[in-house]
């Protein structure tokens, strides 16, 4: 084999950096350039939305169309009803995933293994199966008229409990033995050392189940027959029903309303996320 | 300061038993050092005093208290592990204040205390920093502080030198005895390294496969070994075992104990040999020599020698060790022996 002379082999790796580079950004544009799209509709006059050739930048900046949704649709509820349906799943979340990860992660105990399998099956179980028996127990328990049947399905989840054990998993057992020479109560290991050290995962797997939460479409759909519990993103469908069309700049408003929470969350826990895939322990 | 005492402890995993049936008495105020290969048990005998790996059956007391079935958190023990088991997410106070919170020790205490200790053993700048700024052996200080301000009556320490560097190493090692020195407290010492534990015991259990090869003060323990895996294991390189020619006993040596001869003068025990290597260790040097039974190691002063120099090795008869079939020093009768060796002579 031929050596290439160091000057060949240095333009070679700064090409090969180049196309690295190019290809990150174009990864970067084909993931933000729909929410590009979304939020200049969303300040385009309606005329200007449907024109073609269509433009990059608002000719007309105009904020009417955000007008227009508050006046549409009565968001301040709509909202509530969605925030206190995406905490409420994350509070029992926590209160449920956690120890079960715990558990399932630092204990040995009967039936473990079967307990597991279930928790593994429950995973597979595609949610769309679910949705005849779940309707008709919570209209025989008359929670119907509530938000309660859009949370308590949701109250502990297999992909958490999943993530968190291995995140338990991870934290040597000398760790634990230390503390309980420290005459640390199994509690106070919990909460003093296990949930520090796993807390990225932690928040990871809340942050996942707030945003899917905040999302859903189909189960709020089939779950809620008053608007009194209906909330944001099924009232935003509603737009959709004008009669002369789609409205897109009132479209996009809406839609960029609805995933403004979640973006602003995504920005403020992204360093959490990121280090939850990888361990931080140290020697 | 406390006695250990182990009654007929087993522990089994599964099993796979790695303890049969083990009693040791581990004196008040001693440092004693359980030295063995990997997984020779030494750390499984730890765990137990410690409270964090039960026995299987028997009995671990301290001063004649039954202890066994004692949670390790209220053993009056501390110990060191060998990650040292530093809680990551806690600064370097917060780790050593912590078994003081749990024991609702008064928050002025706790502070005269962190801050004593801090300063015994060299942290007292470092109490607001994580242990992740903090290099191996600061971190290897915070393992010890937070033993230290337990002020337990006994030490457990798992190998807690080994993941430091050669240098370090060796400056822990007189700082632990300096240490034991002043506290006066019982000390438990695991370790691999028979050189460690030449240097820091008072008492060395030599363990293998679960079971206690030899016990003793260093000094009885290398010049008196009472086996030939007691003979190997201590001392660097191991005591050289020959076969005896018609016999059924083995011959031992310490390379060190091997004299070369001037021609013409003969000791108990005379071999002719070739240097077959040398190894400069700096002030001695490290030969093997190819005689007539075999390969053997001499540790020597004299660095004249090269490979492929025809010599004359010596031991006196006070050096040389006789072991039966089954590796069992054999102690009567050795001036019998003694004559058998020089018959055997090609």
């Amino acid at each position: 084999m031929k050596l290439h002379a160091p000057r060949t082999y240095r333009l070679r790796r700064r090409a090969l950096g180049l196309v690295s580079l190019l290809f990150k950004v174009a990864m970067v544009i084909f993931f933000l350039f729909p929410f590009y799209w979304m939020i200049t509709t969303a300040f385009k006059t309606y005329g200007e939305s449907i024109q073609f050739p269509p433009t990059l930048w608002p000719e007309t900046f105009t904020p009417e169309a955000f007008a227009d949704v508050w006046q549409r649709i009565d968001i301040p509820r709509y909202f509530k009803n969605s925030l206190l349906v995406a905490l409420g799943v994350v509070v029992l979340q926590a209160l449920f995933n956690i120890p079960a990860a715990y558990g399932f992660a630092r204990y040995e105990f009967k039936g473990k293994k079967w307990m597991w399998a279930l928790v593994m099956l429950a995973f597979m179980i595609p949610t769309q199966i679910t949705f005849v028996p779940v309707y008709i127990l919570f209209s025989k328990a008359k929670l119907l008229g509530t938000l309660w049947p859009q949370i308590l399905p949701f109250a502990a989840n297999a992909y958490g409990i999943f993530l968190m054990r291995q995140s338990f998993l991870q934290v040597p057992d000398e760790l634990v033995e230390a503390a309980r020479m420290d005459n640390a109560s199994e509690m106070r290991i919990l909460v003093r050392i296990m949930l520090p050290m796993c807390r990225s995962s932690i928040i990871t797997a809340e942050l996942f189940s707030f945003i899917s939460t905040w999302n859903s479409y189909f189960w709020p759909l089939v779950m809620t027959n008053s608007d009194k519990v209906r909330p944001l993103t099924l009232a935003m469908q509603r737009l959709q029903d004008a009669h002369q069309g789609l409205e897109w700049p009132v479209l996009m408003a809406a839609n960029s309303l609805l995933v403004l929470p979640v973006l602003l969350l995504f920005l403020l826990l992204s360093r959490q996320i990121l280090s939850s895939f990888g361990y931080r322990g140290i020697k | 300061m406390a006695e250990i005492c182990l009654n007929h402890v087993s522990k089994s995993f599964g099993s796979t038993k790695v303890i049969e049936d083990l009693s040791l008495t581990l004196r008040s105020g001693a440092f004693t050092v359980l030295l063995g290969p990997s997984g020779c048990g030494k750390t499984t005998l730890l765990r137990m005093i410690a409270g964090i790996g039960p026995a299987t059956s028997g009995q671990v007391l301290m001063d004649g208290v039954d202890i066994t079935d004692v949670p390790p958190g209220r053993r009056n023990v501390a110990m060191v592990f060998q990650s040292y088991a530093i809680y990551p997410t806690m600064t370097v106070r917060e780790n050593i204040e912590f078994c003081l919170k749990n024991n609702k020790v008064p928050k002025a205490e706790r502070k005269r205390r962190v801050e004593q200790v801090a300063k015994t053993v060299g942290l007292e700048e470092y109490l607001g920093r994580k242990p992740a700024q903090l290099s191996g052996g600061q971190r290897q200080r915070i393992a010890l502080a937070r033993a230290l301000v337990k002020n337990p009556a006994v030490f457990l320490m798992d190998e807690p030198l080994s993941n430091l560097d050669a240098k370090l190493r060796t400056a822990m090692r007189s700082e632990l005895i300096q240490l034991h020195q002043e506290l006066g407290a019982t000390f438990v010492y695991v370790t691999h390294d028979q050189v460690e534990s030449m240097a820091m015991a008072d008492h060395i259990v030599l363990m293998n496969a679960g079971k206690i090869m030899q016990q003793g003060a260093p000094e009885v323990i290398y010049q008196d070994p009472d086996n030939i895996f007691t003979a190997q294991f201590i001392g660097t390189p191991p005591t050289n075992i020959l076969p005896v020619r018609g016999q059924e006993f083995r011959l031992g040596y310490r390379p060190e104990k091997v004299s070369f001869l001037p021609d013409g003068e003969s000791a108990d025990y005379t071999r002719r040999g070739t240097i077959v290597t040398r190894e400069m260790l700096g002030a001695e040097v490290l030969y093997k020599v190819r005689i007539a039974e075999g390969d053997v190691m001499v540790r020597s002063t004299c660095f004249q020698y090269s490979a492929g120099d025809v010599v004359r090795l010596g031991v006196d008869e006070s050096s040389l060790y006789f072991f039966d079939k089954e590796g069992q020093r054999i102690r009567e009768g050795c001036g019998a022996l003694l004559s058998h060796l020089e018959e055997a002579q090609p």
